[in-house]
């Protein structure tokens, strides 16, 4: 059986919360609560390229504004 | 109770008949014969309730009418002296009667008298060589009221036969023998004939085509199950009337049957329980084709047992896929002649399936037995039928029509449990009534668990909340410093040894000279040292200075080292002294890095009290560690792990283990191996102590314990292949240290077989053992799981648990639909709470597709991580770890773990570890290759693990070597087993003498082989079951051996054979079937 989020065959979306950390969901399942659609229902590979283009500061938002204001303080 | 047995007559001329077998009359009598110890399952029961006058001789010479009417009721069960199985109808045969009278009991005593009754009759085999199959009981419980138990074994008859023999039995009573208008028998032997002339190669073509791209059977069973087992225990429901006539209303607005209906759903039951879209399951069919005239009149078996393949697209809607099925099904109903066996060799998928459905649509209920009787002038009526049928599948559903469907699963107790089979039954319900509320609802949507089982597996099960209690590490440790300054904090194998005074201030020291040299807040430190005093120095400086540790292998390649930073991103690499060559090296193949040295200036001298750093940012979500993990796809991933997971983790641990300043924990580990992050801190955050060895100690059991003993640790934690290697050692004759210091002992990262468990309990009985399981990306381990010294108690299905969740863990065991399964039922673990880090370093795309969305949690916009690891929950909650889900390969069709013939073989007599690969023999064929350590020989294995493993599971090759390849962590390196071919290996020895040459010869004969080597597996080249029965008829008639199918099974090679032939009692060879037929009935 084809894992959930390895069909090739299958849509996805690209989900992103609030800390912007992105990921991969099933087109078929409903996006859970705190999770909204950016990108899709596209095939996998789509998704996946659109996550390397746009999720290009993994770390947690509020952890970059943490960062940043220590960074302001000094 | 008086029995009359039928008289002994003379052998000669008394055969009127001999007729071949119908397809399943072959398969059970190959079941039948397998093992003749044990109790056949096919023996089968018909209670009737009979009411008004009723003469016993009448009744009873009705039943030997019966049996003249209907030659094949006379027929005994016989192989020709080819190995060809023939049934043999005798010409005169009496019906065995007894008689016995209840009626002076009570009504509770009666009915338990009748339990008692037929429970004794089943359990008497039937020699099937030896006709009648059958035998009544008359028992009178009142005057005018009695039961009459008919006891036959279903090689005789099928359910569809019952309407017409309780007919003529009824009738021949009423009239009596000579006056009964009973219409003309349609014999058995015409149905035989009739199946002589079906056009085999158009029905292998259609079952070819329904089987096509199959990738297996569908196997129900948890485990392995032998061909014959116990008789089945039952589980039944009775829906209510209204969910009954709105699933008939339904069924006939779609114009399909109940029995597409109920396949449907089962096939929907199977497919979310084995996670397969693709399942197949048997369904009994009639096999009375109404070509064939008076067909409905036939006493006998012409039933048969088809495979129903459902393909399930979850997006699908219930009814079309119901329709789709009906129209699938309806293709193939002129092809259900075809046997099983042949279906089976057509599809090339193995054994297809080991459960079965059956839509009773004969009429076995009261109404419709006492309809027919109604036909009768007399006075005696049928009020009540009883079938007690028989079922030898793991697995059976069985749905009776009525105003109320009844339902039931017959499941065999030696496979499933009670509490499975009905949690199974309870599912089936609930399927049906979303398909009666909602026909057009996707399939993959039915949610089958109860809300009580859902809050159990997602809520009950993963109630770890606890307060975070998140502090910085190096807070704690401070903390402990003011408390117990002078107390030895670190030591190593170099003779370092640092107070928790010392520590601080050159953690201190480090954190500062790291910001003063420019290491910014969430920067990368790299280090690269050999496992000293200095590296919890450096972890306790990179983490003061608010930046993140990365450790990095001392001995790894350059190339790969060098990659890694710079695909990372890491600007820092901090080096121990003697390090300073390769750091140079590597620093010097990644520009961006700026090298750095653990100064050593301090390390003799007494360390200055430095002024503590300013705090840090980021807090719990700042980055703590990152550690390297090997790629599937060659790559290694960079597994980023934040504070509160490292925190959460690291309060487990002081949890679990009740961790105080008295204990000594050692680092082994690897230091790219994330243990060893909490192998340092917890004993640090506690006020304990750490006492790090050198690689070399840490990867030889003699001096890894020698030096636990020394320095008494009480807390360790290694892999069971290290395990292993202590223990075997030990049990050499190394002398074993006394580990009196040591109170736990933890194993993760393998397996944990519950033979070493055990082994080193005998050894150690103080050292508790905790079975851990975790991932690196959620903050190392997840569970706990403390394995008591009472070791079998804990296995479930051959397994121990890995535990349950640690504080703050959430574990989720779900479908492809992402939605959760039960308990028992096998899934794709994930884990959600604290311990789910960022991601993969510099790596979105890899990050995106494992850290997902976690749908349960209640804070919004939570993750969890998918494992890739297959797990189940236990009815406690605690979990099975089940093996990769890339571990999977399938053989010849059948779908195989490679982790349950890696348990078989390590539970075989002799052998130590074990692993299984995957290679292509000669012929380009998929197999099995079992590496072993241990003391037994590949025959001995062999012949263990036939007792344990279907044949297709059991390795073609078994390789002995004297130890497993291992990795730097110490797990099984597989990418290290040798390749077989390089083995030295004989292409296979001549036959030993004449004895095993005729052994041979014959293998060669049944198998349609030019030749057999004496050690060639009878399985291995292309036998089955019922060459099976034809080899063993052959060794019989032509060897003179009474051998039977279980020790061919046992002993598949022609040397295992010769063997046992040279050891068994010899029989005279002689034809079978004179051998056979030498009594009377």
């Amino acid at each position: 059986m084809s894992n959930p989020f390895e069909n090739d065959n299958a849509d996805y979306l690209v989900v992103r919360n609030d800390e912007l950390q992105h990921a991969l969901w099933p087109a078929t399942v409903a996006v859970p609560a705190g999770w909204t659609r950016v990108h899709g229902p596209a095939p996998r590979q789509n998704c996946l390229d659109h996550v390397e283009r746009n999720w290009t500061d993994m770390r947690p938002a509020s952890l970059v504004a943490a960062l940043a204001g220590n960074t302001a303080r000094d | 109770m008086s029995e009359t047995a039928a008289p002994a007559a003379p052998a000669a001329s008394r055969v009127e008949d001999v007729l071949p077998l119908s397809p399943l009359q072959e398969g059970i009598l190959f079941h039948a014969l397998y093992d003749e110890d044990e109790t056949d399952v096919y023996v089968a029961q018909l209670l009737l309730d009979l009411a008004g006058p009723l003469d016993a001789e009448r009744l009873r010479a009705a039943a030997d009418t019966v049996l003249r009417r209907h030659a094949n009721l006379r027929a005994g069960f016989l192989r020709r002296a080819s190995g060809e199985p023939a049934q043999v109808v005798r010409r005169d045969v009496q019906v065995p009667w007894a008689e016995t009278d209840l009626s002076g009991l009570g009504l509770a005593e009666q009915a338990a008298a009748v339990e008692t009754l037929l429970a004794e009759d089943r359990a008497r085999r039937f020699d099937l060589a030896r006709p009648p199959l059958l035998r009544f009981t008359l028992v009178r419980t009142g005057p005018l009221s009695h039961r009459l138990l008919l006891t036959y074994h279903h090689i005789l008859l099928d359910g569809w036969s019952w309407p017409v023999l309780v007919r003529e039995l009824l009738a021949l009573h009423d009239a009596g023998p000579d006056k009964a208008a009973l219409p003309p028998v349609t014999p058995y032997a015409s149905f035989l004939r009739w199946l002589g002339t079906r056009d085999t190669g158009a029905a292998r073509d259609a079952w070819g085509r329904a089987l096509a791209g199959l990738s297996g059977g569908t196997r129900t069973a948890p485990v392995s199950a032998a061909p014959s087992g116990p008789l089945p225990h039952r589980v039944e429901t009775v829906l209510p009337e209204p969910l009954t006539e709105r699933l008939t209303a339904l069924a006939r607005a779609h114009r399909i049957t109940p029995g597409t209906l109920l396949q449907g759903a089962w096939a929907l039951l199977l497919g979310n329980r084995l996670r397969s879209y693709d399942v197949v399951f048997g369904a009994v069919v009639s096999g009375r084709s109404p070509e064939l005239p008076g067909v409905a009149d036939i006493v006998g078996l012409c039933l048969n047992t088809v495979p129903v393949r459902v393909r399930i697209d979850p997006a699908e809607s219930l009814m079309s896929l119901f329709t789709r099925l009906q129209d699938e099904q309806a293709s193939l109903i002129e092809h259900h002649h075809l046997g099983l066996t042949e279906i089976q060799r057509t599809a090339e998928a193995g054994e297809l399936f080991d459960s079965c459905v059956a839509f009773q649509n004969y009429q076995a209920d009261a109404e419709g037995l006492a309809a027919l009787s109604a036909l009768s002038t007399g006075d005696l009526r049928v009020t009540g039928v009883d079938p007690h049928d028989a079922a030898h599948y793991p697995l059976s559903l069985t749905a009776i029509p009525g105003e109320r469907l009844r339902l039931q699963i017959d499941h065999r107790p030696d496979v499933f449990d009670t509490e499975d089979a009905q949690a199974l039954l309870d599912r089936l319900v609930r399927l049906l009534t979303a398909v009666a509320d909602d026909p057009d609802r996707p399939a993959g949507s039915v949610d089958l668990l109860s809300p009580a089982e859902r809050h159990r597996v997602l809520v009950s099960f993963n109630d770890t909340a606890r307060e975070e209690d998140f502090a910085e590490v190096t807070d704690r440790v401070r903390r402990q410093a003011e408390l117990r300054p002078d107390a030895v904090a670190v030591t190593d194998d170099t003779g370092r040894a640092h107070t928790y005074a010392e520590l601080v201030a050159r953690a201190d020291t480090l954190a500062l000279r790291l910001r003063a040299e420019g290491v910014g807040e969430g920067e990368l430190v790299a280090v690269l040292s050999e496992p000293t005093a200095r590296v919890p120095v450096a972890l306790l400086g990179i983490l003061g200075a608010g930046a993140a540790y990365v450790p990095l292998d001392p001995e790894g390649p350059v190339v790969r080292t060098s990659d890694l930073l710079a695909q990372g991103g890491v600007g820092w690499l901090l080096a121990a002294p003697e390090q300073r060559p390769r750091a140079e090296e590597i620093a010097a193949a990644v520009p961006a890095v700026r090298l750095l040295f653990l100064d050593d200036r301090h390390d003799d001298a007494e360390p200055q009290a430095a002024p503590v750093p300013p705090p840090t940012a980021g807090g719990r979500d700042a980055l703590a560690y990152i550690c390297f993990t090997s790629g599937s796809t060659g790559r290694p991933k960079g597994a980023m792990v934040h504070r509160r997971g490292m925190n959460n983790h690291l309060l487990a641990k002081l949890d679990d283990l009740q961790l105080t300043p008295g204990d000594r924990v050692v680092m082994n580990a690897p230091l790219t191996f994330d243990i060893s992050v909490w192998q340092m801190l917890a004993p640090l955050i506690t006020g304990g102590r750490v006492h790090l060895v050198s690689r070399d100690v840490a990867r030889d059991p003699a001096v890894l314990f020698a030096a636990v003993a020394e320095h008494e640790v009480t807390v360790m934690e290694t892999v069971p292949s290290f395990v292993r290697a202590a223990l075997d050692l030990w049990d050499a004759g190394t002398p074993a240290p006394e580990l009196p210091s040591l109170r736990w002992f933890i194993v993760n990262g393998e397996v944990l077989p519950a033979e070493l468990c055990e082994r080193w309990y005998d050894r150690h009985p103080d050292a508790a053992l905790v079975n851990a399981y975790g991932l690196t990306e959620c903050s190392d381990d997840n569970t706990h799981a403390l394995i008591t010294r009472d070791v079998q108690a804990q296995l479930e299905q051959g397994r121990l648990p890995v535990g349950r969740p640690l504080r703050n863990n959430r574990l989720y065991i779900l479908d492809p639909s992402l939605a959760p399964v039960p308990p028992g039922v096998p899934g794709e673990l994930f884990i959600a709470g604290t311990g789910v880090g960022p991601g993969y370093l510099n790596d979105p795309r890899r990050s995106s597709e494992r850290y997902v969305p976690d749908p349960f949690a209640t804070e919004p916009g939570a993750r969890m991580y998918r494992t890739g690891d297959l797990a189940r929950l236990r009815a406690d909650g605690q979990l099975d770890f089940l093996g990769r889900q890339d571990h999977q390969v399938k053989i010849r069709g059948n779908r195989i773990e490679l982790g349950e013939v890696e348990t078989a073989l390590r539970a075989a007599p002799g052998v130590g570890d074990a692993v299984v690969a995957v290679d292509r023999d000669g012929a380009g064929q998929q197999r099995l290759i079992g590496y072993v350590t241990g003391t037994a020989t590949p025959d001995e294995i062999r012949v263990a693990l036939s007792q344990t493993l279907p044949n297709y599971m059991v390795p073609s090759l078994l390789l002995p070597l004297p130890a497993l390849p291992l990795t730097t962590n110490g797990k099984v390196d597989r990418k290290a087993l040798p390749d077989p071919a390089s083995l030295a290996r004989s292409a296979g020895r001549a036959p030993s003498g004449p004895g095993e040459q005729r052994v041979c010869d014959l293998f060669a004969a049944v198998l349609g082989l030019s030749e057999a080597g004496p050690d060639d597996d009878f399985f291995a080249h292309g036998g089955h079951s019922l060459l099976a029965t034809r080899l063993t008829g052959r060794l019989r008639t032509e060897l003179g051996a009474e051998l039977t199918i279980r020790d061919l099974f046992e002993t598949p090679t022609p040397a295992g054979i010769a063997a046992r032939l040279a050891s068994a009692r010899p029989a005279p060879a002689r034809p079978a079937l004179r051998a056979r037929a030498r009594n009377g009935a």
